[in-house]
């Protein structure tokens, strides 16, 4: 599974950092094969239709992420 | 603007038991000229009596000199005002002032009782033919200054100090005379020889410790010592925000070729800009990553890529701390702050594309206009740090 956090300034602020730190904590251990990059801005809160944090996600986008969301988004994969 | 910058700094150590020295160093740098004015002076006596005195001839001196076009006239003024021991017959104090002018590449020093300048070029001790100048104190007495000028090269050192370092060790017997002049010079010219970028800082902080350590530790006068260090200034580039008109998303790029220093990105979309324009690759360094802060990253050519106006808030908040209290050198703002204080020239290049997401409303509201944050940041850099910085806005 490929995950993109956004750490720009607005998904940093909007909860990104959080997002990573869970990643860290709780993914990185558990034997899944996840490929993760942090890209320092994904270009994606500029858009009228999209709110940040953005993650992207094996090629798909989702805003708004939060912790529990991007729990969800990772057991889904 | 002057091919030189000068590094100035002083060090001091007072007389043992005393409190406050009655040495005194004062040095400005007057707006829109490239000139720098200092002086040192050793009020007669020791302590408060001894620091109101050298403070007093000092203000005067740098004031006058700044506002005067001759350094002889300031002499002048000094010596006729200066008062008198009544019991000595000696004035109340010493002065050298220092008078630097970067348009000119030029020096003059005037010295009044103080132990002679030295100059350095790389570890060499450069003579310098000075002049007599009589000038008489307000009870009629003549008293004699020395005054010098000189064309400044690239990597002179002028060090500049009080009697404290001169008669160092006097009363042992292997110092009966205190310091004297070829071992100060061979002790200064071995230090630079040894560390050839050493600062003006470091420079006058070595030559007061050892002083110091002739005395015994416990220093039997008011050790003070001042340095310039004429250099190459260190220049650095900072770009930041996208152009309004993406047609001129070239003018990133090209400022970097352009520039001859370090160089810096803040912010995701330039850094982005930039990486496609030079077909770079940015490598996120997750080991900078800290909750308040976005991490930095890497792109090949530039020294350090951070994100924006977080970041670089960080970094005027290091600055006006003087020195942040928990040293995290990994941390990005910490980063941009380290770069910018040991630069002395900065170029900002501004691109005052608005960002509309930073006015969301959950975003804090000083946050909104990057050429606040930055011009909040070159400010601070002149005035706290007498850097010199311009701006550019693309």
């Amino acid at each position: 599974m490929k995950i993109r956090i956004c750490l720009g300034t607005c998904c940093h602020l909007m909860g990104g950092s959080d997002l990573y730190s869970y990643f860290e904590e709780h993914c990185e251990k558990n034997g899944r094969d996840f490929e993760l990059e942090t890209p320092s801005c994904l270009d994606y809160c500029n858009r009228a239709d999209y709110e940040a944090p953005i993650v992207e996600v094996d090629g798909e986008i989702y805003d708004r992420v939060t912790v529990e969301k991007f729990k969800k988004i990772l057991e889904q994969g | 603007m002057s091919n030189f910058f000068v590094e100035v700094d002083h060090s001091q150590i007072a007389k043992h038991s005393k409190q406050v020295p009655g040495d005194v160093f004062l040095s400005k740098k007057l707006d829109r000229s490239d000139r720098i004015v200092s002086v040192l002076s050793d009020g007669l006596g020791s302590g408060i009596k001894a620091n109101v005195l050298a403070t007093l001839t000092t203000t005067i001196s740098l004031n006058l000199t700044a506002n005067s076009v001759d350094i002889k006239n300031t002499a002048e003024t000094i010596m006729k005002t200066l008062p008198e021991c009544k019991v000595r017959k000696i004035s109340y104090s010493t002065f050298t002032i220092i008078d630097i002018d970067l348009q000119k590449d030029r020096v003059e020093i005037m010295e009044f009782d103080n132990p002679g300048f030295m100059l350095f070029r790389d570890e060499k001790r450069i003579s310098l033919d000075k002049k007599k100048i009589r000038m008489d104190n307000p009870i009629g007495a003549s008293q004699t200054l020395y005054y010098v000028e000189f064309n400044i090269e690239l990597g002179d050192r002028l060090v500049v100090f009080t009697d404290g370092i001169s008669q160092a060790g006097v009363g042992r017997e292997d110092f009966s005379l205190g310091w004297s002049e070829e071992a100060i010079v061979s002790t200064v010219g071995r230090k630079i020889a040894e560390s050839v970028n050493i600062s003006a800082r470091d420079l006058a902080s070595f030559l007061v410790k050892e002083a110091y350590k002739i005395d015994g530790k416990k220093a039997k006068d008011d050790i003070t010592t001042a340095c310039f260090y004429f250099r190459r200034p260190r220049r650095t580039l900072l770009l930041t925000g996208p152009p309004v008109d993406r047609d001129n998303d070239y003018k990133i790029k090209q400022r970097v070729d352009r520039f001859s220093g370090k160089k810096i990105i803040c912010g995701g979309t330039t850094s982005n800009i930039y990486s496609r324009l030079a077909d770079e690759d940015i490598k996120v360094n997750l080991n900078s990553f800290h909750k308040d802060i976005p991490p930095d990253s890497e792109i090949q050519g530039i020294d350090l890529v951070t994100e924006g106006i977080l970041t670089m808030s960080r970094a005027i908040e290091f600055l006006e701390s003087g020195e942040p209290a928990v040293v995290d050198p990994d941390h990005p703002g910490y980063k941009l702050y380290d770069y910018l204080k040991n630069s002395d020239y900065i170029k900002f290049v501004v691109g005052t594309k608005i960002n509309e997401v930073h006015q969301n409303p959950h975003i804090p509201e000083d946050l909104g206009l990057r050429k606040n944050v930055v011009k909040k940041l070159a400010g601070l850099l002149q005035d706290k740090y007498l850097k010199k910085v311009d701006i550019e806005y693309i």
